[in-house]
């Protein structure tokens, strides 16, 4: 089981921790329960440490049993969204129960004593000694309990054969429960101690913690507690010491953000190991996995565009400004949910990495504008295959890893664009960077203007073609023999080799297709929004982005669109006047736990389960109308019977 | 002329476990060969390896003139050599007709751009239905693969590898589950795909099928070629019966 909500749990912990220690209350993470109770008026690091471990094994037991239990058979897609829930919902939680001023003063107390020695010519703090040493130690614990303990063993066995286990005399629950208390005690006590001795607690970076975390776990196979260990401690001491030598060399380009190689050179070196590890069909053994989305042929494909661009033109038309924003909005990530449906849903790759090509997308436009001078319909177009070409480029692991891992190579690569990339000074850095209209024989399609005739319709009116052709694109890929042979892959690697399909190029091919998808997405971003900067594609909007196409329906075309209705400024927004259930946080808090909900009982999406619904309504309107029938025939025949 | 596959000396070794020993053995143009062994003698891993599936496996193999040792599992799919799955492997999100059209459409690298332009596809294509009538599955092409009872699956997995219109099909137990009535249907099936051009490479546990269909037998155990020749030399070999003889004992 991977938990990408892991360093979130241990974030939100932390912040408790520091909470209790200064005020003495101990705040809840569960809507609905108070906010906050009191333990006592002034505690010690001893009592706010051992609460503050007990509320994470308490929270961890409390995740298992409502979220990852159900989940235990599901595929990886499922259990990725679901934790991408859980991550949505802590960031909020935090949000809303650290109130802004009192999450910045929070008195970051240190507990691992102070002082530093000197190391080949550099000072480092003692306590990061002391900090690594315990992450050794507590490896070689776990790694004595797992292999001599009754439980370990136990537990080792479930991993590979829950039913065996039973069979033992064990139950996987307790197993699975105990070490989800564990897990979520050692998250909770080293992110204390890390925000401690580093003096920094920021919810969304700490979050992302878990993806060098999650590398060093793959690098251990998620089997070697130590060398899980040292991989981590690996990627940290790579880290600082990439961040000595770009500071004292000038040989790096300057238009390479400060920290940009710190953050993403060890962990691609972790990717590129684990791909090279990895087998390019799955082995025998491998059993293929179950309940996937289901994936619809799309039916009355010319009729659904027909009327839903025809509604969209009308509203483009005659709704007021904030509407035409509105609708921009929506149409635009059912652009880049469309890139997800052909990826993640149609050949069962996980990418994470999809806003992040359409951040590329959109900055290669206005660079290629700007810089170079080229017209309108030629940067965009330009900007598209080079995205393309990274698509393909980032695909490359999919081609040897699959599931869970290449979902974290993907998030890696995000990480690495947005730390490269979009930070970089080239780019404007966090000024930003203007975005020139667009303007075709002499038509404007550019997006503002000014007064009340804002938001011009133009622009709408030209994202509409776009989306219209992509989306018409991907439904007739679903209905072709291309479409199939990416939905055998995703069915089953072994056998699609085994029918001739070539099955890395197949990948790839989506990796392009998909990339493409989500470029032209981002160029018409980059056009709506007229300024881009690094916060315009966080790798935090990717998460959200994918939970968004996995609830519309990550399968079907129509899913594509529903993630652009419920997109946050898009429709559904517009139509409650901006406020549904309360504050944005308690939205994304409730959204995360619809994720949830929706990953357990409805892989299919919103989509799916309306097109259930109506098959249901259908069947059972068809068996009255028999009985009807049945009935009449009786009628007719019982006078004559008697 | 040379046989349409002649293996020499193939190997597979897990660990220090030799899973094929050193196998040798042909098959002619359309001919019909059975593959037989005890459980755990390495048939699979036979299949495996001669599908392209074990990348590690050495030894010679020549198909249709060419050598085809470390040829990709697709590369070899696409040249006629092609094989069916013990657990059968369907791709359950398609209809049966849909897994054909898998198995039956070549693409290239640029179809992807004509697909995304071409409105509708009409799924009318004369392998598919001719695999399908084939098998007995005309009926059933519109259903899912978890909609047919056990026997059908077999054959629609029988009819996947027959709607690529291949010149050598590997068979991994296709009678396996099947009732006695179904197995009979099965092997009156097999023994028609030579007259339609197609050699087989018959692979079973269980010798009656296998004896009644094969022209040529090769007998595997522990992953060695212990006896080889006609149905009726095979069945008195002593050997083959202490083999099996020792595999029921164990049981
Ligand atoms: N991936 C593998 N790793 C290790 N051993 C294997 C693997 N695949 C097969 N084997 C071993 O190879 C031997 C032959 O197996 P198999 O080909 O499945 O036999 P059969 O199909 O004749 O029943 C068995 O002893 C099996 O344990
Ligand atoms: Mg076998």
């Amino acid at each position: 089981m991977v938990n990408f909500a892991h360093a979130a749990l241990g974030m939100y912990v932390a912040f408790a921790y520091f909470e209790l220690r200064q005020t003495g209350e101990l705040v809840l993470p569960i809507i609905g329960l108070p906010d906050r109770v009191s333990i006592v008026d002034a505690p010690t690091i001893e009592t706010a440490l051992i609460t503050c471990a007990l509320l994470s094994a308490v929270l961890g037991l409390v995740i298992y049993f409502c979220v990852f239990k159900w989940l235990r058979t599901a595929p990886a897609l499922a259990r990725v969204v679901a934790s991408l829930g859980l991550l949505l919902y802590f960031e909020a939680i935090v949000e809303l129960r650290f109130t802004e001023t009192s999450a910045t003063q929070l008195s970051l107390g240190s507990i691992l004593p102070e002082g530093s020695s000197e190391w080949f010519g550099v000072s480092v703090p003692n306590n990061r000694f002391m900090l690594a040493g315990l992450a050794l130690l507590v490896a070689l614990v776990l790694r004595a309990v797992f292999r001599h303990t009754r439980f370990g063993l136990a537990t080792r066995a479930a991993a590979e054969n829950e039913k065996g286990v039973l069979l033992l005399g064990h139950s996987p629950d307790r197993l699975a429960a105990i070490n989800w208390m564990v897990a979520s005690l050692l998250a909770g006590v080293s992110v204390i101690l890390i925000a401690s001795v580093t003096k920094q607690l920021d919810p969304l970076a700490t979050s992302l913690l878990v993806v060098p975390a999650l590398a060093a776990a793959l690098f251990g196979g998620l089997r070697s507690f130590v060398v899980t260990a040292l991989a981590g401690l690996g990627i940290g001491m790579a880290q600082s010491a990439i961040l000595n030598f770009t500071t004292q060399t000038d040989w790096i380009p300057s238009w390479i953000p400060q920290g940009g190689f710190q953050q993403a050179l060890p962990f691609l070196l972790i990717v590129i190991a684990l791909t090279v590890r990895g087998e390019t069909l799955p082995g025998r053994s491998t059993i293929p996995e179950s309940r996937l989305p289901n994936s619809p042929h799309p039916r009355f494909v010319g009729m659904t565009t027909l009327i839903l661009s025809g509604a969209t033109l009308i509203g483009l038309l005659t709704l007021d400004s904030q509407w035409r924003l509105a609708i921009v909005v929506s149409m635009i990530a059912a652009l880049i949910a469309l890139s997800s449906v052909v990826l993640t849903g149609y050949v069962g790759q996980i990418s994470l990495a999809q806003f992040a090509f359409a951040g590329v997308a959109g900055f290669a436009t206005a660079k290629l504008a700007v810089d170079a001078g080229i017209p309108f319909p030629w940067a965009p177009i330009i900007a598209v295959a080079m995205t393309t070409g990274l698509g393909l480029l980032v695909g490359l692991p999919a081609v040897r890893v699959r599931g869970m891992t290449l979902a974290v190579a993907t998030l890696g690569a995000a990480v690495a664009i947005e730390e490269l990339l979009f930070k970089s000074s080239a780019l404007g850095g966090l000024e930003g960077q203007r975005v020139p209209r667009p303007r075709l024989f002499g038509i404007d399609l550019g997006f503002s203007a000014i007064g009340s005739d804002n938001f011009r319709p133009a622009f709408g009116i030209f994202v509409l073609v776009v989306l219209v052709a992509v989306f018409l694109a991907v439904a007739n890929l679903r209905r072709s023999p291309t479409g199939l042979r990416w939905l055998a892959v995703r069915a089953n690697e072994r056998a699609a080799a085994a029918s001739g399909i070539n099955v890395p190029a197949t990948k790839l091919s989506a990796f392009a297709v998909s990339s493409m998808i989500a470029g032209i997405g981002g160029v018409l971003l980059g056009y709506q929004l007229e300024k881009l900067a690094p916060a315009s594609f966080t790798v935090f909007a990717a998460l959200a982005l994918l939970a968004l196409a996995y609830l519309g329906g990550i399968a079907s075309t129509s899913g594509a669109v529903i993630a652009g209705i419920l997109v946050s400024g898009g429709i559904v927004t517009q139509l409650s006047g901006g406020d549904i259930g309360g504050s944005p946080d308690r939205q994304f808090a409730i959204s995360g736990l619809a994720l949830i909900a929706m990953a357990i009982l409805y892989p299919d999406g919103i989509s799916g389960a309306a097109r259930r619904a109506l098959a249901r309504r259908r069947r059972l309107r068809q068996l009255v109308s028999n009985n009807a029938d049945a009935d009449a025939r009786a009628a007719d025949r019982s006078p004559a019977d008697s | 002329m040379s046989p349409l596959l002649e293996v020499t000396d193939l190997m597979v070794s897990y660990g220090g476990l030799n899973a094929v020993d050193l196998v040798s053995f042909s098959v002619e143009e359309a001919g019909i060969v059975g593959l037989i062994g005890p459980n755990g003698a390495g048939k699979t891993t036979c299949i495996d390896a001669l599908s392209g599936f074990i990348p590690h496996a050495t030894g010679r193999v020549r198909f249709a003139g060419e050598n085809i040792e470390g040829w990709p599992a697709h590369r070899r799919a696409e040249h006629g050599l092609v094989r069916t799955f013990q657990s059968v492997e369907m791709f359950d999100d398609l209809t049966v007709r849909e897994n054909l059209i898998v198995a039956a459409t070549t693409t290239r690298w640029w179809s992807v751009f004509i697909d995304a332009c071409r409105p509708s596809y009409r799924v009318r294509n004369i392998d598919v239905e001719w695999a399908l009538e084939a098998t007995g599955l005309g009926g059933e092409g519109e259903r899912y693969p978890t909609e047919l009872g056990h026997g059908q699956r077999r054959l629609a997995g029988l009819a996947r590898v027959l709607a690529s219109r291949p010149r050598l099909v590997l068979l991994d137990e296709p009678a396996a589950g099947l009732d006695s009535a179904e197995s009979v249907a099965l092997a009156s099936r097999l023994r028609s795909l030579p007259d339609l051009g197609i050699a087989v490479l018959l692979v079973d546990h269980d010798m009656g099928l296998v004896l009644d269909v094969c022209e040529q037998i090769h007998v595997l155990d522990l992953g060695r070629v212990i006896a080889s020749g006609p149905p009726r030399e095979v069945r008195t070999n002593p050997d083959v019966v202490e083999a099996y003889l020792g595999s029921e004992a164990d049981e």
